[in-house]
């Protein structure tokens, strides 16, 4: 009886109210609020930059390595060669030695041979040019079963905690073949492609004036699919700030660019000129001695951002080089980065009637 | 028409007032005293030859301190929400938004006197049961003014955005006794009396929801680099029957396990002194207590933080770090009891009184003119940080028609005007009163209003 009462006092009270304050709103205002924040970061080490970081390389294996010419019938009876090889695989250019945590190697061999690759056989990685040396190994690996004549053998492997210099040697160890009657190698050689990806470094030495540019492609959404301005009011306005801690003992040269992938065209560039980042110094064991931090400023409007919401990729454009390190080489350990952040500081106008 | 009917609502709402959380009127009509020792305990025995039993005497209140029925108003008129409009409400809110709801509703009370000889005053007592609800929220103005305003203008600062609210329901159990005592003796009306008074409350709580933890700090980095939240949140709710948490809903709910889910214990003191029989003062701290919910209890609480710095174009999948973001969200559940305390405050009322008269053996003066102070210690269910003053006058036509007329500076309101009347027909007392009448006149005054009503039998 109570709960009632008190509901026909407030329902007979908001009746009456209603009717007085008869509400009939036609015109809304613009919304105007100034924001500071924290758009998108990210940090780049030495494993993030593909040029440094990453090997694709493939060899030929000729017949004539395994002890047969092409073109000619041949009874090849059960062969056992020690090794065959070896096959050199630069690193990268910029890389004079390094000591990893994680290095993933992708092997694929295509065997064209008329024979079998028979199960034994070994494909060893290893840091010098020779076999006769048992601690300069950094990884083998051992067919299980014969490689068919025309089968492509593929194995992918982490390595951890290992050195290598520039250089990989590869060797096909303890080859042997059950090998095969009336059979013909063609000038075709069977092929070795291998891809080396530095995971995780403990110290690279680089070497002094190199110079590169690495360009990557990242896909970005900023939730307006229909890449209508949402009301934004063309008195919008702001300033983007780019903060960046440099601490890569490389010299860089930065720039984003939007990528409209409607009209295939870049269409805008986050920095009116790219950043001109200046590498830190390094102790005897790759530490970054200083970080340089720096701040830069763009001013942007609506019209700028409407056009940025339209892409939907981003084109991150570093140019690298070691130009200035005194030679031989340049330090670098797993504690070295570059961080970068940006903000903004953002006044934002929106026309509600148009919502 | 959705909005228009949401604004109407909103409208009623702002009309209502927070300030009519305490029923000045019941002090301003001496023909309410017995009822209105439930807020100054030492008014116990007034206008009473020998007793009184009241029924169902209500006492309702809305209110809002943010709005009020005049900004409504001029929003209808000019058919447009303009940024002028909107500053000048934000200008206005004031640092905590209150919004508040209450009930008090005694539904049984005896009070009766024992006198001394020649019919003297002495002793009164009064003995009963009531129900009361309470609620209100409470809102940050920096909530408003981050959605409205956006964050810059908080760079570099922490900044609560937390609402809070707080809802009790309970009844009691009451029992109530003054005593008065002549310390001054100088002559037939020169005399000195003090009146201590206390209400002794046995509380059954039936629901409850308490916030005494509602913290959700922003920090914003001045160069806006990362903005952190920092959460430190409780909540605890109970209720007779089972009580629904945010998983479940009200369908569930079985009446017939109605059944207290606190008790507690409740205190009102009071003293009052008269001088030269027409000037009286009281003072009195009300609502002293608490009540400890151990049925049906369930607690939320979040202590955490987050930092927001960017979207991580590192980590595609989990690129605002969703994990933290959760942990903050989500509350940890526990069914532990707690206390709730009583929203006590403090009163000083004083009264100049003209014209004494008698009719069936009972005094009365025909001119009543009182000032009332009413300061409440946080912004907590009935109780508002703002002190109020409150000016009354009554007059008192053959103590058959009492009534008057009293304005409210201060509060959570700056100004109300409401008035009373109550009639003495036979045995019957009944009457009815308002805090706050002025909305009916000017939209200007339109924070609220209340209502109450009371009868009563004399004897």
């Amino acid at each position: 009886m109570k709960k009632i009462y008190v509901i026909l006092l407030g329902f007979g009270m908001l009746l009456s109210a209603c009717s007085k304050y008869n509400t009939d709103l036609n015109e809304f205002p613009s919304w105007d609020s100034d924001w500071v924040l924290p758009l998108v970061k990210g940090k780049v080490s030495f494993e993030n930059i593909k040029q440094l970081s990453n090997a694709k390389t493939s060899f030929d294996v000729p017949s004539i390595d395994i002890g047969y010419a092409s073109g000619v019938l041949l009874n090849v009876p059960q062969i056992s060669i020690p090794e065959v090889g070896p096959y050199k695989q630069p690193l990268s250019d910029w890389i004079h030695a390094i000591e990893f945590d994680s290095l993933e190697i992708d092997l694929s061999f295509t065997n064209v041979f008329p024979i079998a690759v028979g199960a034994g056989t070994k494909f060893s990685f290893r840091r010098t040019p020779t076999t006769a040396d048992p601690t300069n190994i950094i990884y083998q690996h051992t067919v299980a079963s014969d490689i068919a004549p025309g089968q492509n053998y593929t194995f992918n492997v982490d390595v951890i905690n290992n050195s290598v210099s520039d250089t990989l040697y590869l060797y096909l160890e303890q080859f042997n073949s059950p090998g095969g009657n009336n059979v013909t190698f063609t000038p075709t050689p069977s092929k070795i492609s291998i891809e080396v990806q530095i995971i995780d470094i403990k110290k690279v030495e680089l070497f002094a004036n190199k110079f590169v540019v690495e360009r990557d492609t990242i896909d970005i959404d900023f939730g307006n699919e229909d890449t209508e301005t949402g009301g934004l009011d063309t008195s919008s306005y702001g300033t983007v700030n780019f903060f960046i801690d440099h601490a890569l003992p490389i010299n860089c040269y930065t720039q984003i660019y939007f990528y409209d992938t409607v009209s295939n065209s870049i269409s805008d560039s986050l920095l009116s000129s790219p950043l001109n980042l200046v590498g830190c110094t390094t102790d005897a064991n790759g530490d970054p001695t200083s970080v340089n931090s720096s701040k830069n400023s763009f001013a942007i409007s609506t019209q700028r951002i409407d056009k940025i919401k339209k892409a939907t990729k981003a084109i991150i454009v570093f140019r690298l080089n070691t130009q200035g390190y005194a030679p031989p080489y340049v330090m670098m350990s797993d504690k070295t980065y570059l961080q970068m952040q940006i903000t903004g500081d953002l006044h934002l106008s929106f026309n509600l009637n148009s919502l | 028409m959705f909005t228009k009917k949401l604004l109407s609502i909103v409208a009623v709402l702002a009309a209502l007032n927070s300030t009519a959380q305490y029923n000045f009127s019941q002090i301003n009509n001496p023909h309410t005293h017995n009822l209105a020792a439930s807020q100054l305990p030492s008014l116990l025995g007034d206008d009473m030859r020998t007793g009184e039993i009241h029924f169902l005497n209500p006492y309702v209140g809305f209110g809002n301190n943010f709005i009020s029925a005049y900004d409504i108003q001029q929003l209808s008129q000019s058919g447009k929400l303009s940024n002028e409009y909107i500053d000048g409400i934000l200008n206005k809110i004031p640092k905590e938004a209150n919004l508040w709801a209450g009930l008090d509703m005694p539904i049984f009370n005896i009070f009766f006197n024992v006198n001394k000889k020649a019919r003297e005053p002495f002793l009164s007592f009064g003995l009963g049961m009531r129900a009361k609800v309470d609620v209100n929220f409470t809102m940050n103005k920096d909530l408003f003014s981050l959605a409205y305003q956006g964050n810059k203008q908080f760079a570099g600062e922490t900044v609560n955005l937390s609402p809070s609210m707080n809802f009790l329901f309970y009844n009691e159990y009451f029992l109530a006794a003054a005593g008065q005592f002549k310390i001054l003796n100088l002559g037939k009306l020169k005399t000195i009396t003090v009146k201590p008074a206390m209400r002794l409350r046995m509380l059954n709580g039936m629901a409850s929801l308490s916030m005494p933890d509602s913290r959700i700090d922003m920090y914003t980095e001045p160069d806006g680099r990362y903005i952190e939240f920092n959460t430190q949140l409780e909540a605890n709710m109970s209720s007779s029957v089972d009580t629904p948490d945010v998983e479940s809903g009200l369908g569930d709910i079985d009446l017939k396990s109605l059944k207290a889910s606190g008790k507690g214990l409740g205190l009102d003191l009071g003293v009052g002194v008269t001088l030269f029989e027409n000037i009286k003062v009281h003072v009195g701290i009300t609502d002293m207590g608490s009540i400890n919910f151990n049925r049906n209890a369930i607690n939320y609480t979040k202590n955490a933080s987050y930092t927001y710095d960017g979207v991580d174009l590192n980590d595609p999948e989990n690129t605002i770090n969703a994990g933290s973001l959760d942990e903050i969200i989500q509350p940890d559940k526990s069914y532990n009891s707690y206390r709730m305390p009583l929203p006590t405050r403090f009163i000083l009322s004083g009264s100049y009184q003209l014209k004494l008269k008698q009719k069936r053996k009972v005094p009365y003066y025909v001119h009543n003119m009182s000032l009332t102070y009413v300061q409440g210690f946080s912004n907590y269910l009935s109780s508002s940080r703002s002190p109020a003053l409150n000016m009354g006058y009554a007059y008192n036509f053959k103590n058959i028609i009492n009534t008057g007329a009293n304005f409210t500076l201060g509060g959570l309101n700056k100004f109300m005007g409401g008035g009373h009347l109550g009639l003495r027909l036979g045995v019957i007392k009944l009457g009815f009163a308002s805090n706050n009448l002025l909305p009916i006149v000017s939209a200007k005054a339109g924070r609220g209003t209340d209502a109450s009503f009371y009868f009563g039998i004399y004897f």
